[in-house]
Order: C-alpha cells, then sequence, then structure tokens
C-alpha cells in the first residue's frame, strides 16, 4: 500500500527531523539546525551530505556581514519525497 | 514519527517569543488605531510608520528570524489570533468608519492591545508546555 512513498533515506530519526524543519522553511542554516538537533556537526554533515547524494536537500554556502553560513533547503524532488513518506507513515498508523 | 515530524514543524512555524515582542505589537497596534482620531497628516504618518514596524517585527521574530529563510505561517495556530484581532479591532473600526463615530477607534486600540496580551500570554503558555 505504501510502495513508492516510504522512504528508508528519509526515515532515520535525525533526517526526518531535518526535513520536518526544511519543510517549513525556505532554508535553515547549519547552526540552526545543530542547535535544534543538539547533535555533533560531524553527524549533522553526514546526515546533510546523505540528503544531497540522494538529491533531497541542496546546500548552498553564503557569507553574511563576513562570516560563512551554510544554508540548507529542499529540493523539489526531497519536499515531495518527505510529504510521500509522511502520508506513508500515515497510511501505516491506520492500518495497525 | 509523525508526531515528530508534526513537533519539528510546529517548533520551526510557532517559535518561542518574548514578552517584549508583545508589548512592542500590543502598543504598535494601540497606536495605529489611536491615531485614526487625529486629524491631517500626523494620522497618516503615525499609521504608515506603525504598520511598517508591525511587519518589520513579525519579520524579525518569526517569517525571516536568524537562522531561517522564510517560514511558513501555521495557519491552524494563527487562526484563533485573526478571529480575536478581527472581533477587537475588525468590527470597532468598521463601526467607526461606517457611523463616523471616531471614538471607537479608542475602542479598537484598548481592544487590539488587550487581545495582542491576552494572546501573547496563551502563546507563550502553549509553546512552554509543548517545549
Amino acid at each position: 500500500m505504501t510502495d513508492g512513498l516510504f522512504d528508508e533515506l528519509l526515515h532515520a530519526p535525525q533526517r526526518l527531523r531535518i526535513s520536518a524543519i526544511l519543510d517549513t522553511a525556505s532554508y535553515v542554516e547549519f547552526g540552526e539546525l545543530q542547535n535544534r538537533l543538539g547533535i555533533s556537526k560531524s553527524a549533522l554533515s553526514k546526515h546533510l551530505s546523505q540528503l544531497e547524494e540522494g538529491g533531497y536537500v541542496q546546500n548552498l554556502r553564503v557569507t553574511v556581514a563576513g562570516r560563512s553560513r551554510l544554508r540548507t533547503s529542499f529540493t523539489g524532488r526531497g519536499r515531495e519525497k518527505y510529504r510521500a513518506h509522511k502520508e506513508a507513515l500515515r497510511k501505516i498508523l491506520q492500518t495497525d | 514519527m509523525l508526531d515528530m515530524t508534526e513537533g519539528e514543524s510546529q517548533r520551526t512555524a510557532n517559535p518561542p517569543l518574548p514578552w517584549r515582542y508583545f508589548v512592542a505589537m500590543a502598543a504598535l497596534l494601540a497606536a495605529v488605531c489611536a491615531a485614526q482620531v487625529l486629524e491631517g497628516s500626523a494620522s497618516l504618518v503615525i499609521t504608515i510608520l506603525g504598520l511598517l514596524l508591525i511587519v518589520a517585527l513579525g519579520v524579525r521574530y518569526v517569517f525571516y528570524r536568524s537562522g531561517y529563510g522564510a517560514v511558513w505561517p501555521d495557519g491552524p495556530s494563527v487562526f484563533p489570533y485573526l478571529v480575536a484581532g478581527f472581533i477587537t479591532v475588525g468590527v470597532p473600526a468598521v463601526l467607526a468608519v461606517g457611523f463616523a463615530m471616531d471614538w471607537l477607534w479608542l475602542v479598537a486600540a484598548v481592544g487590539a492591545a488587550s487581545a495582542t496580551l491576552v494572546m501573547g500570554g496563551k502563546y507563550r503558555k502553549a509553546i512552554r508546555s509543548r517545549d
């Protein structure tokens, strides 16, 4: 029933949390994501790299007031996949 | 898992807001309403300046706050505030314009400030219990 909707890559708890945050904003900065998730820089970088390699997010490095910042946002595909995954979770809960 | 995603979306759309945000909003809304009883350009200047500051506060604290791009408003959460605003400000304002009773703008000013502070208190309480 949920074939094609359930997404293994997104289902990891921290990546799911990142996705939920990204789905509500046009982009989120690395520092804010780290603060929200309470995980190390390396752990967050790893999650973001996996999402970027899968084509779910795009990371953009910008300089604001002389400081470098990494902004992460969903790609169209990533947002679509995340919403489909949430729908799959809802269906699983309904059938249980 | 679904609860977790909903929680994160909520935390993004509805951030913790300091009291000073609601106090400033209340003061600005009251000033804009009260300015309508003034005559001449003073009314226009206060109205435009007040509305600009209201938008700037919303942008700074919620919709384009530090660390985020544009944050989508949370419709169901915002709805009660809109209804309260419509009742306390919209009704006296429409009556004030419709029946040319300028003093009703002062009622709207008190209503706007009171509603903002009361709803702000409820918002902060809800955020505390959520987090």
